[in-house]
């Protein structure tokens, strides 16, 4: 097996390849381990990308499901502060992923298009987590080693625009790009007008669909807590686990552009209570594609309140499916937040004036997410 | 079927209704085993006037969804009787002022409570906004250099207004200061109407607004001249639209815009393509045939490129459907004023085939674009990038022409649905 491979299958057929990139330790950035770069432009260690990454890599060994294209290849690079293994959750093969530097995401990404390019009706699958920088159209991903080379930062770079520009010309004909990078501009760029490099040749073939999704929200938001998964690659991992999936023909699916209203309504969310977006380029189109198959129901966020909701601090919540009880929330001045398999429910509130229940029961919680008013 | 449900969004939009092409809807159906009676990508009326759409539906339980061009997403359920029509009236937010209406439902601004909670202690005064007319000719009558604005703003701080040292080019054009129409500690809110009588066919003057600061300063193309059409009366002389533009304020004197045109056929379409929704910005302009009206009555090409951007961007849907293809290439043959066309032109190629099939033309259109100098929407700048960069590969010509977009392109704030470019970037 590939040595940047956590993961292979060797399907006869179409299938899906994915390779998922973590970079968070940057020694030449602020608080890094080697010499610091003149270009370091205030950008320094990051917890949350190995951590995504990692989470991503296990959803799609564990959880991704495309019957057309199962899944087929999983490479994985990861910098870290202190490189741990990446244990296999279906196979238990462990290894420690090759680090995240220019050189190795050069050779992996070329392996995972030649993978990719065998078959046309293949699915290609591209993540990237860590330090972005973007001025205008331009976009570069920041690898491990950036700054390593203080005439040429640029270097550990890979630039995405072109990268995703000679991809869109190559076999298959579907490809899929999450980008969760953090930072939006750096003077950097602007001075050297190189994004960076580019590890494939611009292909002779047709333009293939190639959906992009970017992390919208800026500053320290966008990773939110030390050490653990970003903002973005959660509101991903929902929307694949539930709240981007429709059941047009009673199979619940995630495509493309269910996966971005999922993504886009936790965005709203956020903006709405204060964080601020960042500049992402605009995208050239967005195909209507099947991405994933839920084997189970979908999981749905579910907001129980109070109407007025100055009752809430009031109010007992309890949550039943069929006269079960399944979960329960003691008075508390905010909403209940809780995520359900998509069904039906019973609620309740009860409040010192009695119990009271929504205006129809049961309810009824589906995709992308269910708000249960309770009028006291 | 005499059954199903009558359904709109109620919103206040400064005193106006969007009442066909309006927001997207999709209507699923609850009850085990029917589910085969949901239907999606419907498009409903939005408004303050209780306007409804009637749709019909089996009897049935439903849940009905309505995704706003901001992301927002609000739900209701609702039963259906056989003989009857219930109404669905699904409660959007209210934003803090009726003028920041429209901007809301596009999420360029926060809802009222979000937004008063952010801005509750700004008091910062209102940011310098110039309106800057490049007419269509030189000052010895020849046509305008559209080309020259590649290199022209790449020097920020050449500004004709504030030089003793204007050229005769300075000259003709006008530089005027225009204050808000409506402000408030957080925000500012500009109208902009051209009061244009030419002909749209030929050379329209090119209009910028820049914003400034102390700290920085922001050049916005001005989507102006914007004119309405109304495919019930096509007889009737088009009104020209306002184009509104937001500029949110902030302690640090950064600059934040966004632009608004209170369109009731493409105003909603325009917020779903800055978010890059395409199919939904598709399902909405194709609402009563009104990107067919706007590409054939030629009185908005500002409008017409927005839907040229949507047909392009959502080609992969149904490769089949060719009926528009002729659309794009009067775009860019008619409007010479307007670089989109010819970006359409050469994007709706390179969709279509391989570059090597069709390099030439490719080429020609793209050059042609460069010529006509900086694109209107962002997207057109992304293209023209992309498509020069695509080129030049193995073309000298291209890879140049590749280095002065580039140089614009960076500046570029690409997430704004119009091109603006930081000149000066806090």
């Amino acid at each position: 097996m590939d040595h940047y491979l956590v993961h292979q299958t060797r399907s006869a057929g179409a299938a899906t390849h994915a390779i998922v990139i973590g970079a968070g330790d940057y020694p030449h950035l602020l608080g890094g381990s080697d010499s610091l770069s003149d270009h370091h432009d205030g950008m320094g260690q990051l917890s949350s990308p190995p951590v995504s990454a990692r989470a991503v890599a296990e959803w799609l060994i564990n959880s991704y499901n495309n019957s057309k294209k199962p899944l087929d290849s999983v490479a994985l690079l990861l910098s870290e502060a202190n490189a741990s293994a990446f244990v296999n959750p279906k196979t238990g093969f462990t290894i420690t992923p090759e680090r995240a530097s220019y050189s190795n995401v050069e050779l992996a990404v070329q392996d995972w298009a030649d993978r990719g390019a065998e078959n046309p009706d293949n699915l290609l699958i591209f993540y990237y987590c860590g330090h972005g920088v973007s001025q205008g159209t331009g976009m570069s991903l920041l690898l491990s080693e950036y700054g390593n080379n203080k005439h040429t930062p640029f270097n550990e770079a890979l630039d995405f625009v072109s990268f995703r520009l000679a991809m869109s010309r190559n076999s298959p004909n579907e490809q899929i790009y999450f980008i969760d990078a953090c930072r939006s501009s750096t003077d950097t760029l602007l001075k050297s007008f190189s994004a960076g490099r580019v590890p494939v040749q611009t292909g002779r073939g047709e333009a293939a669909k190639t959906p992009i999704y970017f992390a919208t929200l800026s500053g320290e938001d966008a990773f939110g807590k030390k050490n653990q998964v970003s903002f973005f690659t959660k509101a991903l991992l929902n929307a694949l686990n539930g709240t981007g999936a429709d059941n047009p023909n009673d199979e619940w699916i995630v495509t493309t552009t269910r996966l971005k209203e999922a993504i886009d309504y936790e965005v709203n969310l956020a903006f709405e209570s204060g964080v601020k977006l960042r500049q992402v380029p605009p995208t050239h189109e967005l195909s209507t594609f099947t991405i994933h198959q839920l084997t189970s129901e979908p999981q749905v966020p579910v907001i129980v309140t109070c109407s007025p909701d100055t009752e809430n601090k009031n109010a007992q919540f309890t949550c039943a499916a069929n006269g079960v009880v399944k979960d329960q929330r003691a008075p508390a001045d905010e909403h209940w937040n809780l995520t359900l398999e998509a069904g039906e429910y019973e609620f309740q509130a009860t409040l010192p004036v009695g119990i009271r229940e929504p205006k129809k029961q049961p309810v009824q919680v589906r995709p992308i997410y269910k708000r249960v008013s309770i009028k006291v | 079927m005499d059954s199903g449900l009558q359904i709109g969004v109620e919103k206040y939009l400064f005193g106006r209704d969007v009442p066909s092409n309006g927001i997207i809807a999709n209507i699923y159906a609850l009850d085990p085993d029917k589910h085969a009676n949901s239907k999606r990508d419907v498009v409903i009326p939005i408004g303050f006037s209780g306007l409804l759409q009637r749709v019909d539906l089996e009897p049935g339980n439903y849940l009905v969804e309505a995704i706003l061009p901001s992301g927002n997403i609000l739900t209701q359920e609702a039963e259906v009787i056989d003989g009857e029509w219930p109404k669905v009236l699904l409660e959007a937010e209210d934003s803090a002022h009726e003028w920041h209406s429209w901007q809301n439902l596009m999420g360029n601004v926060q809802s009222k409570s979000g937004y008063e909670a952010s801005t509750k202690d700004d008091d910062i005064p209102n940011y310098d906004v110039v309106l800057i007319k490049m007419p269509s000719f030189n000052p010895r009558g020849a046509p305008r250099k559209a080309s020259s604005e590649w290199w022209r703003w790449r020097w920020p701080y050449r500004y004709p207004f504030l030089s003793s040292t204007r050229t005769a080019w300075d000259r003709v054009e006008a530089w005027d200061r225009v204050e808000a129409s409506d402000d408030d500690g957080g925000s500012q809110l500009h109208s902009f109407v051209m009061d244009y009588k030419g002909d749209l066919t030929r050379r329209v003057p090119r209009w910028w607004v820049l914003v400034s600061t102390d700290k920085a300063d922001r050049l916005l193309v001005a989507p102006t001249p914007w004119f309405s059409f109304d495919p019930e009366h096509p007889d009737r002389e088009p009104d020209e639209i306002a184009s509104e533009l937001l500029i949110t304020k902030s302690p640090d004197r950064s600059i934040q815009t966004s632009w608004v045109i209170q369109d009731l056929k493409l105003g909603t379409l325009l917020g779903y393509l800055a978010r890059g929704a395409f199919k939904d910005a598709f399902k909405v302009g194709s609402r009563d045939s009104a990107l067919q009206m706007l590409f054939g009555k030629y009185e908005n090409p500002l409008g017409a490129a927005a839907g040229g951007y949507v047909l392009i961007g959502n080609m992969n849907e149904d490769p089949e459907k060719v009926y528009w293809h002729p659309w794009i290439e009067n775009l860019r043959r008619d409007f010479e004023w307007l670089p989109d066309g010819a970006i359409q032109s050469a994007w709706l190629r390179l969709k279509q085939g391989s570059l090597e099939a069709n390099r030439d033309q490719v080429k020609k259109d793209l050059f042609q674009a460069f010529d006509r100098g900086i694109p209107y929407y962002s997207l057109g700048l992304q293209w023209l990038a992309d498509g020069l960069t695509l080129l030049a590969v193995d073309d000298e010509e291209a890879a140049n022409r590749l280095k002065m977009v580039q140089r614009v392109s960076f500046s570029a704030d690409v997430s704004s649905l119009f091109t603006a470019l930081n000149l000066r970037p806090y």
